[in-house]
This record gives structure tokens, C-alpha cells and sequence, in this order.
């Protein structure tokens, strides 16, 4: 592949290019534009469900589905990653199940746990059903086996399941969404890693539980507020959800607010484009833009003006600081569309 | 699929991954693997296709985005983004491949050559002088072995150093302007052998008898929750200056620094005692005990109260003006540093920044001292440029910083007419759960001259270290900040 030429410089001889990836533009033959309706399918899916996607959001989702592999999503706070899966689990006709992260964060609170009170409980109140059982053995041994026949307290009876575990073993279509992943452990971290290579868990007491051939789809969310390690990121598709440019940003205006316009839609996403270029401290989400166009319809109608944006200013800006720059932001539109 | 059924895809990506990894961006096997079973499902039929198809699989972070899609460029369109780097760097390779041959082609005069013919002509010359260090003399020989096998035993000194530097003064006459190149890299490669085997011998060396062994010196239960090294220490000590120290008194305060982290270590580490006001009930255990009594007697049980360390970052200006202080901070940090269980880093700068965390993994405090004054890529004899170090800082170490992170900077703060860069200090501030900055000057000169103290100061607290007191009652605060309770 490599040979260094007399004078250094380094020569690659490359492997052929398939023929049919030369030349640029969408193939217009029917029976090669599979990543094409695959790609169009997710998009109208999304749509449909009120969640405006971008290319590369459907081309992970479709590969993610097709690869069976849980997708990574990265991106400033606010830019739609649990949206996306919420919005994957409606397309899907999924059960969503949410593990919101923390610090400290444990096996007991994200896969399972035994409900040891239960267990309590039970043996207390079978404590001389149990002796009876028990009278007639001869060793310990045929006690250990009728005990764990007759009273399984290591079985499913006791066994609480945590929304990853719950993921796994449950039937049926389910999205699994580990949200803010940044913000658990290291240890955490390695937690995940056999769920997200192998679909499965081990638990000492009960067994490996597999998701078999159905494993769910799972969306790991993280805002970067610290590296995540690279044994977590080899297992994902990654992808980099960033805010919204104006124009995708119009679109799900008109996607979420009922009532919005073209025209509405386009003038709050220049507003909010032209407020997130003044490095506000608290950076507007898609959310808050959709709560301001809402806020926006709900009082001034279609038509907004400067006032109208200064009196919803609570909805977006949440620093005594950011109050000025949205006046700032509102003059600066007001004067582009009068120029 | 037919694209597979002559292997092509696979060997294209194949050699996209190779070419990638030349580039510097680490794509494994199995991503390789992926990225076809994604062309398998997906069938791309164009190169705009492949790659929005290839970059989930190929790419795992932001960073390399950009990085991917100038090498996907590359590699199948053959459009260079830089066109002159490539050049350079085929220059440089090229130059490395031929360093000596250049110097040839340069037009060097007939009489410093000698040996094999690809060799420079001072070696031999240099070589044949008697007063250069013995293990020197081997290497410039060629045989490195012999070279590092008397090095172990007739390490590289001080007087070793001026000796080589007196021979190449003697011989200047006969050395050409071409000749620098390789004799900065022979010279730079034996200082880098010494070290490694410095390194290796103290790694294999028995500790002196009666020498503080610091990272074993935890034998002292941490029993006062302040002020502990602070009144322990001769009082004259910790009203002594710390710039106005002399030699004698600074290895007196470096002791008395590492015996205040010698006895803080238990209290940073995993288990933290067993006396019960440490613990608290653990009610699965508790449960889980008592089934196998049915409940009577109801055992309680506890356990030690899970504790967690914060991050810790260090960032040490060690120009001359401050690095009397920053020498006593880090011979603390170094008798701490395991205790933080990977959870500590340490960058070094003047006006240029490097990460010396790896040094304190090193068996002694004067080990770890002599390998960052020797091996890192430090400027010690410039002038602290504060801007730019704290903005090459962020720029490559990110990650080093998140809520979890207590960051320390120590340094005087004079920014030598620089940009000081305050926006940076407010970033990091921002980011982190909590930031000091340590200085050791005399307070009444804050703020004079070219000290961006007051400057700082709006964004970050400022710590006056300027006696060892402070220092140490500072230091006996850190428990408190970096214990997550």
C-alpha cells in the first residue's frame, strides 16, 4: 500500500473505488437507491411524529436498526438528543424506557436490584411451612434443592428490574434512552459496556439475562461535560447533534406550534439565530424556542415586533444579563427586515 | 451484495481506514468491520452516501469529524486541504530518512569527514577526546549498549555536561552550520538515554537508609481535621518567606510539606476507619442479614460511608521567581498523588505547557523532581507567559476540567506585558466546581507593575502563600474541598 519515492515523499497506492460511487448527485435507478428510502423513510417517519431531522440523524437511526448498535449522541444542552429518542421510540411504536444519569449512579438504580423488605416478608410469614418442609430431609443438600424448588427467593418473584435490565428482558419494540451519560461515574461507564456489546447482563444470583434477537434500540445522550472513555464510544454509533441552523430551526417551528406560519417561523428562528450569535449565558434550546414561538402566536399573532419579543423575554432568557442582549437581538432583526 | 462479491468495498475501506490512521486518527478493525456491514445495509452508490454512511461508524467524538472528512477527501477524491504541509512534511521525512546525506550535498569540507561515509565528520573527532564522560565517548562510538551499561553506574552530572560542551567548543572551528541539526539530535538522544536509565536505576534501587520514602510514610492515622501540620511545624519555619528561603530551609519546608501529606493520605484514602461514627446503615445488607435468622434478632449493619475523591488539577508557573513555591506544593501534591487513585493531573508551564502527571508515579519526590527539570518540555529559563499557556491549556486539555474538578493554579501572576488572558480564568472557573489561585508573592506587591492580580482576581480567589504557614493551612483545607461527601 505505502512505498517512499528517492526524494521522501510518501506514494499511496490505493485499493480500486467501486465504480458506482464515482460521480456525485443521487443514483436515479430504482433499484440502487436503497440508503436513499432508507434514509427518506426515517425522514417522513420523524416528520410525522413532529421531529424535524437532519441526513445524518436518519442515516445513523437506519443503521443503528440495521446493525442492531446503540447510538451515541453529542451535542451543546438543549439541541434534541432526548428528543430524538423520544421521537425514535414513536416512529418505532416502541415503549420508552429512561434512565436519567447521575453521579453515583449504581447497579442498583440502573439494573437490578432484590427486594430484600419482600424477601423478609415472605420468610417471616413461611417460616413454619418452611420447617415442615424441611423435617423430613436427611442432608443439607435436599434442603438447599427443595428450598431453591419450592421457595425460589433468588427468582423473578424478588428480582426488581431496573430500567436497563427492564430493556433487555422485556418483549416487544422499546427504546432504551441512558440520558446525560457524562454525568455518571467511570465506574458507570464500564457498567454499560457488556449491556451495549453483548445485550446482556449478568446477574450473580439469577443468571445472564440476553435480549436474544430483539435487542432494543438504545441512545446513549451526553452533553460533554466530561470525556467519556473510548471503550464506551468504540461500542456506539456517534453522532454530533449541534442547535439548529435557521432554516431546520423554521421547520420545527412550524412542526411543533400549531398556527405557525412560514413566514412566523422563519422570523422567531432569525431572532433566536441572531440572540445565540450575542454568546448569551444561558444558550435558548430548541424548546425554548418553541416555547417562545407559542408565547409569541399566544399574545401578538403572526405579526411580532420588537415589544412583543421584549415582553416574552422570561421564556428564553434565564440570566439578569442575557435580558439586555435579547433587546439587542430584537433591534438587529427589526432593522434587517426594514433594510 | 454485488459491491462485496469481489471484496473490493472491504479492501477500499480497508486501505480509507490505513490512510486514516496515517493521519492520526485511530480507526480499529472492528470499526472497519462496521463501516462495511453499514455499506452492506445501507448500499451507498456514491461517494457523498459512503461517507455519511462510514462517518458514525469510523468517527467517536467531535474532534474528529473534521479530521475524517478531510481524510475521506483525501483518499477517495485525492484533494490535499494542505497542500503545503503534505510538502513539508515529505520534506522533513525525507530529511529524517537522509539527514546526514544532506549535509554532504551542502558542500562540508573534506576533513570533517570520516568512518563510514553516511557519518558526520565531529563524531569520530569528538569521539577520540579524553576528557568527555566515558559513556558518552561509547555513544558517540555507536554502541549504545556499552553506552547505557556505564551510565548506570557514571550517570550523566553536572560536570559531565560542561565537559561535553567544552569539547564541542574546542572543536568549533571544524563543525559547519549543517552539522548543528545532528549534533542538537545526538546530543539530545544521549540526554534522553541517561534519563531513561536513571530512571530504570531508581526503579530497581533499595531506598537509602533513613530516607523518607513519602508515598509509604502513611503510617500516621489522620486524627486532627485541621491545622495539623501547621502547629506540628517549627514556628519560625511558617513565618518564614518562601521566596526568601535559603537552601537548607526550603529542603526543611519540602520535608515538613511532604510529613503534612504523609499524614493527611489516610484520610483520602478508600477505607476510611472503622470507628462507628464513620458509618452509616446499610439497610440491604441489613436485610439480607436477617432472612437468615427470620427477622429476630433484627441485626443492624453499617458500612463505611461511600466516599468520593473530586478531581484534581494543578497548573504551577516554575519560572525563577516561583519556583521555591511551587517546588513545596508539589513535593506535597507528590506524597498525595497515589492517594487521588488517577484521579489527580499536574501541567507545568512557563510559557509553554506540559502535562508532568506521569512523574508522579515515580518511586521518589527528588526522582520525580529531576524528570520534570530534565525530561519535560519546558522552558525553564523563559519568561511566564500567562495568556498563552492558559489558552494551550484549555485548547489541549479539555477534558481535563468538568463540575467534578477543583483546579489550583500557582503562580505570581505577572504576565510580562503578555495578555493575560482573564476570559480563560472565567471560562475555567465557570466550568469547574472550584478554583484557587495560589501566589506566593508578597501581597503588597499585587497588583504592581505588569501583575495581573487584580485583574484575576474578579474571576478567581486568589491565596496569599507568601509565608509556609499559608501554604500549609491552606493544604489542610483540601480534604474539605475535594472529599465528596
Amino acid at each position: 500500500m505505502k512505498n517512499h519515492s528517492p526524494c521522501g515523499i510518501v506514494r499511496i497506492s490505493r485499493a480500486p473505488i467501486p465504480a458506482q460511487w464515482k460521480g456525485g448527485g443521487w443514483c436515479l435507478r430504482a433499484t440502487d437507491s436503497t440508503m436513499k428510502n432508507a434514509v427518506i423513510s426515517w425522514q417522513e417517519k420523524l416528520e410525522a411524529v413532529a421531529y424535524v431531522p437532519t441526513r445524518e440523524i436518519c442515516t445513523v437511526l437506519r443503521l443503528a436498526e440495521a446493525l442492531k448498535k446503540p447510538v451515541l449522541v453529542e451535542g451543546p444542552p438543549g439541541a434534541g438528543k432526548t428528543s430524538l429518542a423520544r421521537a425514535a421510540a414513536d416512529v418505532l411504536g416502541a415503549r420508552l424506557i429512561r434512565l436519567q444519569c447521575y453521579e453515583g449512579i449504581d447497579v442498583a438504580r440502573a439494573i437490578y436490584e432484590y427486594n430484600y423488605g419482600k424477601q423478609l416478608l415472605y420468610l417471616s410469614a413461611l417460616r413454619d411451612r418452611v420447617s415442615q418442609m424441611l423435617d423430613g430431609t436427611k442432608s443439607m443438600a435436599e434442603s438447599v434443592r427443595i428450598l431453591d424448588r419450592e421457595v425460589p427467593f433468588w427468582g423473578d418473584e424478588f428480582l426488581v428490574r431496573r430500567p436497563i435490565l427492564e430493556a433487555l428482558a422485556s418483549a416487544g419494540a422499546r427504546v432504551l434512552l441512558i440520558d446525560e451519560v457524562d454525568r455518571s461515574d467511570r465506574e458507570f461507564e464500564a457498567l454499560l459496556l457488556e449491556v451495549l456489546s453483548e445485550w446482556s447482563i449478568s446477574v450473580p444470583e439469577y443468571g445472564t439475562v440476553r435480549a436474544g434477537d430483539d435487542p432494543p434500540l438504545v441512545v446513549l445522550t451526553s452533553n460533554r461535560t466530561r470525556d467519556l472513555s473510548d471503550a464506551l464510544r468504540r461500542r456506539c454509533l456517534y453522532i454530533w447533534l449541534d442547535l439548529p441552523d435557521r432554516e431546520r430551526e423554521a421547520r420545527i417551528i412550524q412542526a411543533q406550534v400549531p398556527g405557525a406560519g412560514a413566514a412566523f417561523a422563519a422570523k422567531v428562528a432569525e431572532f433566536i439565530a441572531e440572540y445565540r450569535q450575542l454568546s448569551p449565558r444561558h444558550v435558548p434550546s430548541v424548546a425554548e424556542t418553541v416555547e417562545l414561538a407559542c408565547a409569541l402566536l399566544a399574545t401578538s399573532g403572526r405579526q411580532i415586533t420588537s415589544e412583543d419579543i421584549e415582553s416574552a423575554i422570561p421564556v428564553f432568557a434565564k440570566n439578569r444579563e442575557d435580558a439586555g442582549l435579547c433587546v439587542s437581538a430584537a433591534e438587529r432583526v427589526s432593522r434587517n427586515a426594514a433594510s | 451484495m454485488p459491491l462485496l462479491e469481489n471484496d473490493t468495498l472491504a479492501r477500499s475501506l480497508s486501505g480509507l481506514a490505513w490512510y486514516a490512521r496515517e493521519r492520526g486518527l485511530m480507526v480499529s478493525s472492528a470499526e472497519v468491520v462496521e463501516g462495511v456491514s453499514a455499506c452492506a445495509a445501507l448500499a451507498p452508490h456514491n461517494l457523498g452516501e459512503l461517507q455519511s454512511v462510514l462517518t458514525p461508524c469510523f468517527v467517536k467524538s467531535r474532534e474528529d469529524l473534521d479530521v475524517f472528512a478531510g481524510v475521506f477527501r483525501e483518499y477517495f477524491y485525492n484533494v490535499k486541504t494542505a497542500p503545503v504541509t503534505a510538502v513539508v512534511n515529505a520534506e522533513l521525512r525525507s530529511r529524517c530518512g537522509a539527514g546526514e546525506k544532506k549535509a554532504e550535498d551542502a558542500g562540508q569540507s573534506e576533513a570533517n569527514r570520516g568512518g563510514r561515509e553516511d557519518e558526520p565528520g565531529w563524531r569520530p573527532l569528538l569521539a577520540s577526546k579524553r576528557d568527555l564522560p566515558e559513556p558518552f565517548r561509547l555513544y558517540l562510538q555507536g554502541d549504545k549498549h556499552a553506552a547505557a551499561a556505564r551510565l548506570v553506574n557514571d550517570p550523566l552530572t553536572d560536570a559531565g555536561r560542561k565537559a561535553i560542551v567544552a569539547a564541542f567548543a574546542r572543536m568549533a572551528d571544524q563543525i559547519g552550520p549543517a552539522d548543528l541539526a545532528t549534533i542538537r539530535q545526538t546530543v539530545g538522544e544521549y540526554a534522553r538515554l541517561s534519563n531513561e536509565v536513571q530512571k530504570l536505576r531508581a526503579q530497581c534501587a533499595a531506598p537509602a537508609p533513613g530516607a523518607v520514602h513519602v508515598q509509604h510514610a502513611d503510617r500516621h492515622r489522620w486524627s486532627q481535621p485541621a491545622w495539623f501540620a501547621a502547629d506540628s511545624a517549627p514556628s519560625a519555619l511558617l513565618a518564614a518567606r518562601v521566596d526568601t528561603l535559603d537552601k537548607e530551609q526550603l529542603a526543611l519546608v519540602i520535608r515538613e510539606a511532604q510529613r503534612a501529606a504523609a499524614a493527611m493520605k489516610p484520610f483520602f484514602a478508600r477505607n476510611p476507619g472503622t470507628g462507628r461514627r464513620r458509618l452509616a446503615l446499610d439497610y440491604r445488607r441489613t436485610m439480607h442479614a436477617s432472612m437468615a435468622t427470620f427477622g429476630e434478632p433484627f441485626w443492624l449493619l453499617h458500612t463505611a460511608r461511600h466516599r468520593r475523591l473530586r478531581r484534581l488539577v494543578t497548573f504551577c508557573d516554575v519560572s525563577g521567581s516561583v519556583k521555591k513555591a511551587t517546588g513545596i506544593l508539589l513535593s506535597f501534591l507528590f506524597g498525595l498523588h497515589q492517594a487521588f487513585e488517577g484521579r489527580a493531573r499536574h501541567f507545568l508551564f512557563v510559557s509553554q505547557v506540559d502535562e508532568v502527571t506521569p512523574f508522579f508515579s515515580l518511586p521518589s519526590y527528588d526522582e520525580c523532581y529531576r524528570r520534570i527539570a530534565g525530561a519535560s518540555g519546558i522552558d525553564f529559563r523563559g519568561y511566564s507567559n500567562y495568556g498563552k499557556a492558559l489558552s494551550t491549556l484549555w485548547e489541549n486539555h479539555r477534558s481535563a476540567f468538568d463540575y467534578e474538578t477543583v483546579v489550583l493554579f500557582l503562580g505570581d501572576a505577572r504576565s510580562n506585558r503578555y495578555d493575560p488572558r482573564p476570559d480563560l480564568i472565567r471560562t475555567i472557573q465557570g466550568t469547574v466546581r472550584d478554583a484557587f489561585f495560589l501566589n506566593p508573592e508578597d501581597p503588597d506587591k499585587w497588583g504592581t507593575a505588569d501583575s495581573a492580580v487584580r485583574i484575576y482576581e474578579k474571576d478567581i480567589r486568589m491565596v496569599d502563600i507568601s509565608r509556609f504557614g499559608n501554604l500549609l493551612r491552606f493544604l489542610n483545607r483540601l480534604p474539605d474541598m475535594l472529599l465528596a461527601r
